[in-house]
């Protein structure tokens, strides 16, 4: 009977079990991680404080779901502002250990201060649910499907007009590394919606030092070079430019890149 | 099961849960939002039936609800739940705008702190969008924990986050006006009448730090409602004591504004506990207990304040509100003209009449409703001080009706509005309900001319006093929807829009921001319009200038509006030490949404009337020493750093 009445308080520790080990074994990117941890910080927390504070007292559904969420984020920002004065900081690790060492502590304190003749439990969600018929658990169903697609239609179609928003980047950049500072780097991203043809000139003071005929990038697709340019090889400033063009339309300048180098 | 009045509501509800019209009410509700997917799906498209498209998805979501719990003949759980799926489905019209992203500007700001919080570990990093946001990072560190632990990205973190917040807020705000006026039919009117606040359904569901302040003051405020009841058991007392201590020293690092707001609200009820001559001991209890808090929750602000960066913080507090106030006295003085409401700049469409007819008929009908709202609570509640206090707090409204008539005063006003709505909506309800049992009484609906024409075609189930109420609430739902939007740009996604807050953020701006990360690396000087300077300070951790909340820099702007890259303009971007510069060139095809490209100080700002000359944005191609690192088409970027003397 004991652990039936204190089902809520075991289930907590062990989800914070659960959070504490895929945190430390670097596993945070898993499905399982992802369901546990968003009631883990946002639910549990004060429903915790709760039990712990008012061991003895039901609550109302509303009030009770009210404190849970509300004192968790009271809870979760204080916690926040706390191990920012620690040296490990806020991350996944130190996030998982605070959680779950109150989760432990105020669990603990939960259950010693809950009477043996207490409520047993502080929501009598079988009670409540008597009411609900299959034929309203069907509309609840339906709309509950209907949202879901105008979720998902909306996330499509934003998708596609992302998509069919095409446009082509052309960039350069000199290396940022020490002793590298005689190469530079080119790029063409074609975030086209379809495959487009390109091709590269690249000049140095007006002479083209390198040409690349043909680029055929599919949708999303990227090219990058480098190259390698010895400061011996030009007096004071040198001035790099790079004319994208693109196959369909092979005499008109697309895109245009300049980069200054000093020796 | 009609409505109960509850006088002993700390008892513990276990009356069984009667749905009443619940699981067709959520059918509409979800019909409301298919409704609104559509038409953001016309809007991306540019249809001209996705603004209609929109108003009637909000009604068939609002409608229903509104009918429903003004006929008084729903239960008190059912209520709650409608308020809550009606709360979640004005939320989510925003998520299902922009699915993919954070979108709005002050998104932006709120995602620079995330990101530092996320890269670095530790809080309070300087923010050259928002300077005062990294000293308020309450928001920014549940998202830290949940998107650490969980280790999904942080928009869909931030998505679920600021649902909850939501369920905060409506469960929040149900609760303390059910307490305070101990009436389950006036909280549930109430909380239906808190979503006609302008920013609740358009800006409220922001990844930004005001978005959270209100629903956490409500639950703060929720906790010291409780423990000033009479039926409170004794050894309750010390756990919501504790609560709400806890409470007021998270809002204190989450928000500045709300804070303060919570703090003059708990002090003016403390105020009005003194008034009593002959107090009891209960009343005695109550006393200590508000004084206590209400100091508290004016010192936690300040001390923090003053820890954090009074500089910083009281510049952006108390700057503009001054500005305001001048601009007020000028306009009531007749020493200048006042704003135009409704006015569109750039290449917008001016927003429809009938959509101006129901923002003003919103504010008539809210003003009037006000003033016998008032009245009825000297008359019959003058007794309950919290209610009193509610009462002078919502005098806040009119005034923030004034403020929005000078030229900087529209988002001071949009502050305040949020901050009145919440005892508004309390007195709002008491007109709603002394109305609706006059209607009752009287038949007075049946009776009303028109109403007699229209009952000869109209089902008689349409003509009865919840119908009428709730087409009175609609229009203030609408008119909140029309003021708190201003411009129709805001209703649906669609086309970009120069320099119109979340329809000008693009793949290609967010492309261009991390690339200049990667290949430039991170907090390099850059300056640029509003709407790139927000995506390179977020996703290209680059320290922008200026400071996109400040009034602007005119040698800045001079920079882009300049038809020469002259001594004067080289001088600027070597004493800010200006290493990037970004250039929208689809600025010279459109005006600007917002009434200025880079900031308020830029020649022209808010009288534009031609798009910027596009020569000025491509003058700094062919300079000496200028490099053109980045060409999407539409996005250039340029480096300086010859200028500056670094490369």
């Amino acid at each position: 009977m004991a652990s039936l009445r204190s089902a809520d308080l075991l289930a907590a520790l062990v989800c914070a079990d659960i959070v504490t080990v895929l945190a430390f074994t670097g596993l945070s990117n898993t499905v399982v991680m992802a369901v546990l941890a968003i009631p883990f910080v946002l639910v549990v927390p004060g429903y915790l404080v709760m039990t712990a504070a008012f061991a003895g007292r039901r609550f109302d559904i509303p009030e009770l779901l009210l404190y849970s969420m509300g004192m968790s984020f009271v809870v979760v920002i204080l916690g926040g502002l706390m191990l920012n004065l620690t040296p490990f900081g806020l991350e996944a690790r130190s996030w998982s250990l605070f959680l779950g060492g109150f989760t432990l502590c105020v669990s603990a304190v939960a259950y010693v201060r809950r009477s043996p003749q207490g409520p047993s439990g502080p929501i009598p969600l079988r009670q409540l649910l008597a009411a609900v018929s299959p034929r309203t658990w069907l509309m609840f169903g339906l709309a509950v499907a209907v949202a879901a697609a105008s979720i998902t239609l909306a996330y499509y179609s934003a998708a596609q007009q992302e998509n069919t928003q095409g446009y082509t980047v052309l960039w350069i950049a000199p290396a940022k590394d020490a002793g590298q500072q005689e190469n530079f780097y080119l790029g063409v991203n074609n975030m086209q919606p379809t495959t487009v043809s390109y091709s590269l000139d690249v000049s140095v003071n007006g002479k083209i030092v390198e040409r690349w005929q043909s680029i055929a990038l599919k949708p999303h697709e990227s090219w990058q070079a480098t190259l390698f340019l010895p400061s011996s090889s030009y007096v004071g400033k040198a001035r790099i430019d790079a004319a994208l063009y693109r196959s369909a339309a092979p005499s008109v300048v697309f895109r245009h890149v300049v980069l200054w180098l000093s020796p | 099961m009609a409505f109960r009045e509850m006088y002993a509501l700390d008892t513990f509800d276990d009356s069984p849960l009667t749905l009443g019209w619940l699981p067709l009410l959520s059918f509409a509700d979800a019909a409301g939002l298919f409704v609104l997917a559509l038409a953001d799906i016309g809007g991306r498209a540019s249809a001209v039936w996705a603004d209609p498209l929109f108003w009637i998805g909000l009604l068939i979501a609002f409608v229903p609800t509104a009918v429903r719990i003004l006929s008084g003949a729903a239960s008190r759980n059912e209520c709650i739940i409608l308020l809550l799926l009606l709360g979640s489905v004005l939320y989510l019209q925003k998520v299902l705008q922009y699915p993919l992203g954070f979108a709005y500007n002050d998104e932006f700001q709120s995602l620079r702190t995330a990101l530092d919080i996320t890269n670095s570990g530790h809080l309070f990093h300087p923010n050259p969008t928002l300077a005062v946001g990294p000293a308020y990072p309450g928001l920014e560190i549940v998202a830290n924990a949940a998107s650490s632990l969980s280790g999904l990205p942080l928009f869909p973190t931030v998505v679920v986050i600021l649902g909850v917040v939501r369920l905060i807020q409506i469960l929040a705000l149900f609760l303390v006006y059910e307490k305070v006026s101990r009436s389950t039919r006036l909280a549930a009117i109430a909380t239906l009448l808190f979503t006609a606040e302008p920013g609740f359904t358009i800006g409220s569901g922001q990844f930004a730090y005001s978005s959270f302040g209100i629903p956490l003051a409500l639950f703060v405020l929720y906790t010291v409602v409780s423990l000033t009841l009479r039926t409170v058991p004794r050894e309750h007392r010390k756990g919501l004591l504790l609560i709400a201590i806890l409470g007021l020293g998270a809002l204190t690092a989450t928000h500045h504004l709300t804070s303060f707001f919570l703090a003059a609200f708990l002090l003016l009820w403390f105020v009005l506990t003194l008034r009593d001559q002959a107090p009891d001991s209960h009343i005695w209890l109550n006393r200590a207990i508000l004084g206590v808090l209400s100091v508290l929750s004016l010192i936690l602000p300040v001390v923090w304040l003053v820890v954090v960066g009074r500089d910083i913080v009281l510049g952006y507090l108390v700057h503009p509100a001054v500005e305001t106030a001048g601009q007020l006295i000028q306009v009531l003085l007749g020493r200048s003209s006042g704003r135009l409401l409704f006015q569109s700049t750039g290449d917008l469409q001016v927003v429809p009449v009938w959509e101006q007819l129901v923002g003003l008929a919103s504010a008539a009908v809210a003003l009037i409703a006000q003033m016998f709202g008032l009245y009825l609570i000297w008359q019959r509640h003058r007794a309950n001080v919290c209610m009193l206090a509610l009462a002078v707090s919502s005098l806040l409204y009119p005034l923030s009706l004034v403020v929005r008539y000078t030229p900087v005063g529209a988002s001071i006003a949009s502050r305040a509005t949020e901050y009145a709505f919440f005892p508004l909506a309390l007195v709002l309800a008491l007109s709603a309900t002394a109305a609706m049992d006059w209607l009752r009484r009287s038949n007075a609906v049946r009776v009303l001319p028109p109403v007699r024409t229209l009952s000869r075609a109209a089902p008689a189930c349409l003509l009865t006093y919840p119908v009428t109420m709730a087409t009175v609430a609609s229009v203030l739902f609408l008119g909140g929807i029309v003021v708190g939007a201003g411009q129709t740009f805001w209703h649906t996604p669609g086309p970009y829009i120069a320099a119109a807050n979340m329809r000008s953020i693009s793949q290609e701006g967010i492309d261009a921001a991390l690339w200049t990360s990667v290949h430039v690396g991170p907090n390099q000087r850059l300056a640029g319009d509003l709407v790139d300077r927000l995506l390179m300070a977020s996703y290209g951790g680059q320290w922008v200038v200026p400071d996109p909340t400040g009034p602007g820099d005119a040698n800045v702007d001079s920079i882009f509006f300049s038809p020469h890259l002259g001594p004067a303009q080289e001088a600027t971007l070597r004493r800010m030490r200006i290493r990037l510069l970004v250039v929208d060139l689809r600025f010279s095809n459109g005006l600007p949404a917002s009434g200025f490209y880079f900031d308020g100080a830029e020649p022209g700002a808010y009288q534009h009337t031609v798009p910027i000359n596009p020569r000025y944005l491509t003058k700094f191609d062919g300079l000496n020493g200028v490099s053109r690192l980045f060409d999407s088409g539409n996005i250039v970027i340029y480096d300086t750093g010859v200028l500056d003397g670094k490369s």
